[in-house]
């Protein structure tokens, strides 16, 4: 091995372009590394614990560039050398550029950074599947974020995807963890060994959050949008993705999360699951079977990358239950004459999906704007009917308004006029974390949610992590002291609600 | 060039171009510093605000008695000296989520060190580690001061973060002296950015972080947190790290 340097007076550059062109020189070939630092002491100290400290470095002073090679030989090492300047003036405009330009296409953009794999796309559905197709015929990943991309344009997409070994993650694709980077609306989660493919975005946040909680962590979690795993489109993404973390090597466990897929569709699924070496839990909301909650599959999948059996953790689920039970016993006995109902107000349609499984049987009958299994359609959205369910997240509540992950002000007016009704007992909501949702919904909630425990009771679960910009653990604690009984996860806390309705 | 505002640091004198950033122009009359900067960056002691992009292609400044009468002079207000400890763990999180992945916050965070690959950055992070296990004295500041990659070491910014902390909590002024003093080196631009904060004096998005640790509210912090992150490309990183691991030591 050979190392060689230059001292470069006077020469000032930001720690990020001196880093960015450290790797560069250290990726050329026979390069075995590379440091380009100012010669301070301590950085002279440095460089001779990782021998890179050549005597001509002796004579720097703090405000001079040192340049150091590593190389197979002389001849790699003076090749990078000489590949110095080109890299410095390279780094150099990148960070004049991004600092300067908003760029107005995806060549721009990727001008700006070349090395980009993967694009996210939110404009408008009618522009969007062209946006997508230039992005693939780059060899970019797609993030489709966008919704009212046609089904035809879909299948195209993601067929062409397919073929070149890349993922389109959407139409209608909120939610996905790449690298352990949250995209879209995501959570701050610990890495680790549990793989997740979701064609449902608050699924994917509900799971890979509690995994995080519970002290493993995700590789990888792919969402595919929700109309992937219907008959048309045929499961291509939710496919790929299985396939891809069969593959990958940080991957152990593989969690799968969707609405019931299409019968054919869950037949190609089962039969790729067939094969895969890796345990695989499979959560088709609706579905039956074990596990039948976001919150069991997740216990299940952290149970299985520790070598645990699955059904050991289903088991302490359902003795938590049975508390949750005697709590509501306590709960309801205190509630006025004439309460009866639970009104469910939710942000994630997944969470008003898995909320309509669990409330399944309650006195009174079930009523929802997404009804799905055996619940009723509600005659009007913004009238609840005995135990209702809302999804505010649905396009009567959308249209010209920010989704209410965001834009709490509706389910706000919602819960106080819930709790105005002389027939609520319990409001129920999903409080959703993370980038893109609201960034302080203590504050917004706890005024509103202390109005209403004077009358009802209110249960909220909290999706999220202490790394979330909003900090899980204070947002829970917020929302108890407004008067709210919080519990980890949207299952649990649909249990409680419904075991107070049935105690009353 | 519209001038906005000049810090209370700044004297009167010629001063020669040092180095040239996109929203910051640095100048130097060997002893002094004086950067003129863009309106994002704010106020502080030594700069002057200008309104957009600082575009200057001339190598020499002179900074005139008119001209320190004539702009609005910003002054560095000094916060209460307390510590919430609600709010700097809130500062915590935020660095340990958000920083990047480059900087010194994996002295809160050991996973981060994962992002230390190459033979320097292994042989750095363990110099800063043992540096920050000596974060009070003498010993441990000569281990830190000229450490890392940019114009203004990880490390000085580390230590600034420091003795701005120690400023907030009050501490003995010959402590706050001799660290300063120790971490001094051949770097004009971390020269005076130490000696500010060694006064008590810090810029802009630091002096936000300052008030908002030493004030109430949880939410004010996690925001100062972040905008203190956007300074530099690791520098406002590494000061927060100093100054949230200073602030919370016990002071021997």
């Amino acid at each position: 091995m050979t190392v060689i340097g230059q001292v470069r007076k006077g020469a000032y550059y930001d720690s990020v372009t001196l880093m960015r062109v450290g790797k560069e020189l250290a990726a050329l070939p026979g390069v075995a590394d590379a440091s380009v630092v100012m010669g301070t002491r301590a950085n002279q100290a440095i460089l001779k614990t990782s021998g890179l400290l050549l005597p001509e470095f002796g004579k720097a002073t703090d405000t001079d560039l040192l340049i150091a090679v590593r190389a197979k030989d002389a001849r790699a090492a003076q090749a990078a050398l000489n590949a110095l300047d080109a890299q410095l003036k390279k780094a150099t405009k990148k960070s004049a550029a991004a600092e300067e330009a908003a760029p107005a296409t995806l060549d721009g953009a990727l001008r700006l950074v070349p090395g980009a794999n993967l694009a996210m796309i939110s404009i408008a559905g009618r522009y969007a599947a062209a946006e997508a197709m230039k992005a693939l015929e780059r060899g970019l990943h797609v993030m489709l974020f966008s919704d009212n991309v046609s089904l035809e344009d879909e299948i195209r997409l993601k067929t062409l995807a397919v073929r070149k070994g890349l993922l389109v993650m959407g139409p209608d694709c909120g939610t996905a963890i790449i690298n352990g980077v949250p995209l879209a609306f995501a959570n701050v989660v610990r890495r680790g060994r549990i793989g997740v493919v979701a064609a449902a975005g608050t699924g994917l946040q509900e799971v890979t959050t509690i995994i995080s909680n519970e002290g493993e962590g995700i590789s990888q979690a792919i969402g595919t949008g929700g109309r992937d795993v219907k008959k048309d489109v045929g499961g291509i993404m939710f496919l790929a993705g299985l396939e891809a973390l069969a593959a990958d090597r940080q991957t152990e466990v593989i969690l799968l999360v969707s609405k019931p897929p299409h019968p054919s569709v869950l037949a190609k699924i089962e039969k790729v699951v067939r094969r895969i070496r890796k345990p695989v839990v499979s959560m088709f909301i609706g579905a039956g079977g074990i596990p039948n909650t976001l919150e069991q599959a997740a216990f299940m999948a952290v149970a299985l990358a520790r070598g645990e059996e699955g059904g050991a953790a289903v088991v302490r689920l359902v003795s938590r239950d049975a508390h949750l039970a005697k709590e509501a016993r306590r709960k309801a006995a205190r509630l006025g004459k004439g309460r009866k109902y639970v009104r469910g107000l939710f942000s994630g349609g997944t969470f008003c999906a898995e909320a309509q499984i669990l409330f399944g049987g309650l006195p009174g009958g079930l009523y929802s704007n997404a009804p799905t299994g055996t619940a009723k359609p509600l005659r009007s959205s913004l009238k609840s009917v005995r135990n209702t369910v809302v999804d505010l997240g649905e396009d009567e509540f959308t249209v010209g308004r920010p989704h209410p992950m965001i834009d709490y002000s509706l389910r706000n007016q919602r819960i106080a006029q819930e709790a105005a009704d002389p027939e609520t007992a319990v409001i129920l909501l999903d409080v959703v974390l993370g980038y893109g949702s609201n960034g302080d919904p203590a504050a917004e909630l706890a005024p509103v949610i202390r109005a209403a425990a004077r009358k009802v009771r209110v249960v909220a679960s909290v999706t999220g992590t202490d790394a979330d910009p909003q900090n899980a653990p204070a947002v829970k604690t917020a929302l108890e002291k407004a008067g709210a009984i919080v519990l980890p996860s949207n299952a649990a806390a649909c249990r409680l609600a419904a075991e107070i309705v049935k105690a009353l | 060039m519209i001038l906005l505002s000049i810090g209370d640091e700044v004297r009167e004198g010629t001063y020669r171009l040092h180095s040239r950033f996109h929203r910051a122009v640095n100048f130097a009359d060997g002893e002094r510093l004086v950067s003129v900067v863009a309106e994002d960056i704010g106020p502080g002691p030594l700069n002057l605000v200008v309104r957009g992009r600082p575009r200057i292609s001339r190598r020499v400044l002179r900074v005139t008695r008119r001209m320190l009468a004539a702009a609005p002079i910003s002054r560095t207000p000094r916060p209460r000296a307390r510590v919430s400890l609600d709010c700097l763990a809130e500062v915590e999180r935020v660095l340990v989520s958000g920083a990047h992945p480059r900087s010194l916050a994996f002295l809160l965070d050991d996973r981060r060190r994962a992002s230390f690959t190459s033979a320097f950055d292994r042989a750095f992070v363990r110099r800063v580690s043992a540096g920050a296990a000596r974060l009070f004295r003498v010993d441990g500041v000569r281990m830190l001061a000229g450490c890392g990659y940019g114009l203004t070491p990880s490390g000085d910014d580390f230590i600034a973060g420091v003795l701005a902390a120690l400023n907030l909590r009050n501490a003995p002024r010959r402590r706050v002296e001799r660290l300063y003093a120790a971490a001094r080196g051949g770097n004009l631009l971390s020269n005076e950015f130490l000696r500010l904060a060694r006064d008590g004096k810090t810029s802009g998005a630091m002096q936000s972080l300052v008030s908002a640790v030493a004030g109430e509210s949880i939410p004010a912090a996690r925001a100062a947190a972040r905008k203190v992150l956007s300074v530099g490309e690791t520098s406002g990183a590494d000061w927060a790290t100093g100054f949230v691991l200073a602030a919370r030591k016990a002071i021997p």
